[in-house]
């Protein structure tokens, strides 16, 4: 009667089954949101959290920052850059301070946060004194305050990451909507 | 989640003597049928009852749990009394769509991991597009296709003169239920059809205080009297 009928999967076990997918579908859709915002952005990290004081007052450790990456816009003075260092996984949020382009279209700035006193040639690579457009990961355009402290808590203590997703697993399993 | 169609009283003796315990609670109709077991008058008709299985206690208040007991009861009673066999098509239509939607997830991630962004953004936008395309197109599946239907089924036609097992000697019922919170009124639509008929279609609509104890437990026989007496209906007016 059914095309899973093959598999004898009775009217229960077909419910168990959909409540399964209806799980597993809300995880895929906070997935394809995150790589919709991905393609949509053009940054691979479209949402980022400020881990450090090293833009106050302007931005606080906890802020979600949202940023986009069009490589047709010019990098200039002033804007508030999302950059990676080659080797490193902690992206860095701070402002640019110097920018030089060539003729031939390539740009090379260097930047400091608002709160350092320096430059941040001391953080750059081993005799990198300029970062490069494809250091950038993303230019910030809009901030939330406050929201990211939920992410820096849950990279404190790793455990509750699994302890929230199990809460939210169960109750989306044992609710019989 | 998983729940369980329940055996049920094969003789309508049975029904009858279980209907007399109805609207007890289960620590009530346990000291009645002791007491039947010990007056030697009605011991054949406790002999008879067939353990009546009750379904556990939900909570009031959770109308989807409330609508669930009555929805999986009545499932009891189509398949295990009327001889329905459920048509499971809708759900693995809706199973099939949702595992497509997983696939094209896990498509999406797989191209994302072995081919570095922003190579891979075509794929993956697309990937994303189609997803959401995909959960609109369940939805509304869910809501205009679904509906409010709880079961579909079909039957042998014993009236029927066509060879058995041809679709000319079945019968199909189609079966609606509703739950309105606000009124807490409980309706069920009953629908049959033979071939070459036109369908008919009998409805009753209820309290759903009818069919449950303040305790919350279910009271299945009271609720499956209604259920026959529907179907009853349906089936003489269509003959």
């Amino acid at each position: 009667m059914g095309l899973l009928d093959a598999f004898s999967l009775g009217p229960n076990k077909r419910d168990t089954v959909l409540q399964f997918l209806n799980f597993a579908m809300i995880v895929a859709s906070a997935l394809m949101i995150w790589k919709g915002l991905m393609v949509y952005t053009g940054s691979e990290s479209p949402i980022v959290v400020v881990l450090s004081g090293s833009m106050l007052p302007g931005l606080q450790r906890g802020d979600l920052l949202f940023l986009t990456n069009d490589a047709t816009d010019p990098i200039r003075v002033g804007e508030i850059v999302v950059f990676k260092i080659s080797g490193r996984d902690i992206p860095i949020v701070h402002r640019v301070l110097k920018v030089h382009e060539s003729l031939d279209g390539t740009v090379k700035f260097l930047t400091k946060g608002d709160n350092n006193t320096i430059d941040d040639r001391g953080l750059y690579a081993q005799g990198q004194l300029w970062l490069k457009q494809e250091d950038v990961v993303g230019r910030a355009r809009g901030f939330i305050p406050y929201v990211g402290m939920l992410t820096i808590i849950m990279n404190a203590y790793p455990q509750l990451k699994f302890v929230l997703l199990g809460v939210l697993g169960l109750v989306v399993i044992f609710h019989k909507d | 989640m998983a729940k369980s169609v329940k055996s049920r009283p094969a003789s309508s003796a049975a029904a009858a003597a279980a209907a007399a315990t109805s609207h007890t609670s289960p620590a009530n109709a346990q000291q009645q049928q002791q007491q039947q077991q010990q007056d030697p008058q009605v011991a054949g008709a406790a002999e008879q009852t067939a353990p009546e299985e009750s379904y556990p206690a939900v909570d009031l208040y959770d109308s989807v749990a409330v609508k669930s007991t009555m929805d999986d009861s009545l499932r009891g009673l189509l398949t295990l009394e009327a001889g329905f066999i459920e048509s499971h098509r809708r759900m693995d239509i809706k199973i099939g769509m949702s595992a497509a939607a997983i696939a094209l997830t896990g498509f999406a991630l797989a191209w994302g991991y072995f081919v570095p962004f922003p190579e891979s953004s075509l794929v993956v936008g697309t990937c994303v597009v189609l997803y959401f395309a995909l959960m609109l197109v369940i939805t509304a599946y869910t809501f205009f296709a679904e509906g409010v239907t709880v079961f579909e089924g079909l039957r042998q036609n014993v009236s029927a003169t066509a060879r058995p097992g041809s679709a000319k000697a079945q019968e199909s019922v189609v079966v609606d239920s509703e739950f309105n919170k606000l009124k807490h009124e409980y309706t069920l639509k009953i629908t049959l059809q033979r071939y070459g008929k036109a369908p008919v279609t009998e409805s009753l609509s209820k309290p759903v205080g009818s069919y449950f104890h303040s305790d919350g437990y279910f009271a299945e026989t009271a609720f499956d009297s209604d259920a026959r007496k529907l179907l009853k209906q349906v089936e003489s007016k269509l003959a």
